[in-house]
C-alpha cells in the first residue's frame, strides 16, 4: 500500500453511475485539463442486473480507442447490491496528459442487460501542479 | 494548461448523479455540502446518463456557494441531452469559485424559464484545485 510522503502524489476519485442498459458511451470525451495516472477502476452494483445471459464489455478509454481499463461484466457479477467487480487496468496506457480525453463505454457486441446499474470508481494519482 | 510543481496544487473531483425532476419547480440535488476545507472550482461538466425527453424541454442547472452565489451554470435544452454520454459544459464564474472552510456547496435547478423534462439524468463532474493543507 502507498506510504506517506511530504511532497508526494495525491489520489483522487472519479465516481460515475452507469446504467448497464446504456447503448454505447456513458461519458464522452471528458477533458480534465490536468495530468493524472489511473491506478484502479472498480464497479459496485447499484441496481441488480437482469437479462438472460447478459454480458457486456465495459471500458475506460483514452482518446478514441486506447483501452485503459476493461472488463466483461456478466449477469452473475451484478446479482448482489454492492458487489465489486475489478476492471483490468493497462498501466502503459493509464497516464493522461493535459489534452487527453476520457471516455467510458460499452464495446459493441455482447448480450444486453435489461436492467442494472453500477457505481464506477476510478482512482487516479497526480503530482503537485501549478495553478 | 497546468504544469507539475514540487509544492503545487492538487486537482480532484466531486461527482454527483443528477436525476432531472419532472415538473418545472426548483429542486436541489446536493444541499449545503460543507467540505470543511478551501478549494477553487475550475470546471463543471455534465455527461448524459439517460437521454432527456419532453417537448421543448429546457432547465437551468447551477452550482452555488452559500444560498445564492452562482459558481457555475448551464442551460440544458432537449437537444443538449442526447445522445448518451454527451457533454454539457457549465459556465464557471472564477470570481465566485473559491470556497472557504465554512462555505457550503449546493447543486440545484431553478423554476425560472423551465420547460419540463419528462426524463433525463446526468453525471456531474466538478473539478477543483486545492493547496496542500494541514491535517
Amino acid at each position: 500500500m502507498p506510504r506517506k510522503s511530504s511532497f508526494g502524489v495525491i489520489r483522487g476519485e472519479k465516481n460515475i453511475l452507469v446504467n448497464l442498459t446504456a447503448a454505447v458511451e456513458v461519458v464522452t470525451d471528458w477533458t480534465p485539463g490536468f495530468e493524472f495516472t489511473i491506478e484502479t477502476v472498480k464497479a459496485y452494483t447499484a441496481v441488480v442486473g437482469t437479462g438472460t445471459s447478459a454480458s457486456k464489455t465495459f471500458r475506460v478509454l483514452k482518446g478514441a480507442s486506447t483501452v485503459v481499463a476493461t472488463r466483461t461484466l456478466i449477469l452473475a457479477e451484478t446479482d448482489t447490491l454492492g458487489e465489486e467487480v475489478t476492471l483490468t487496468v493497462t498501466a502503459a496506457n493509464a497516464t493522461f496528459g493535459d489534452a487527453d480525453m476520457l471516455t467510458v463505454d460499452f464495446a459493441a457486441g455482447g448480450t444486453a442487460f435489461t436492467a442494472g446499474a453500477v457505481n464506477l470508481v476510478i482512482v487516479y494519482r497526480q503530482s503537485p501542479q501549478r495553478i | 494548461m497546468p504544469r507539475k510543481s514540487w509544492r503545487g496544487v492538487y486537482r480532484v473531483e466531486k461527482n454527483a448523479y443528477v436525476n432531472i425532476p419532472a415538473g418545472t419547480g426548483a429542486a436541489e440535488f446536493v444541499t449545503d455540502w460543507t467540505p470543511g476545507y478551501g478549494f477553487t472550482v475550475e470546471s463543471v461538466k455534465g455527461y448524459m446518463a439517460l437521454v432527456g425527453a419532453g417537448a421543448g424541454a429546457t432547465r437551468v442547472f447551477r452550482v452555488l456557494k452559500g444560498a445564492s452565489t452562482v459558481v457555475a451554470t448551464a442551460t440544458l435544452a432537449l437537444a443538449d441531452s442526447t445522445p448518451l454520454g454527451k457533454e454539457v459544459v457549465f459556465t464557471v464564474t472564477p470570481a465566485a469559485a473559491t470556497f472557504g472552510d465554512a462555505d457550503v456547496l449546493t447543486v440545484d435547478t431553478i423554476a425560472a424559464g423551465a420547460v419540463e423534462f419528462t426524463a433525463g439524468k446526468f453525471n456531474l463532474t466538478i473539478v477543483y484545485r486545492q493547496e496542500p493543507q494541514a491535517i
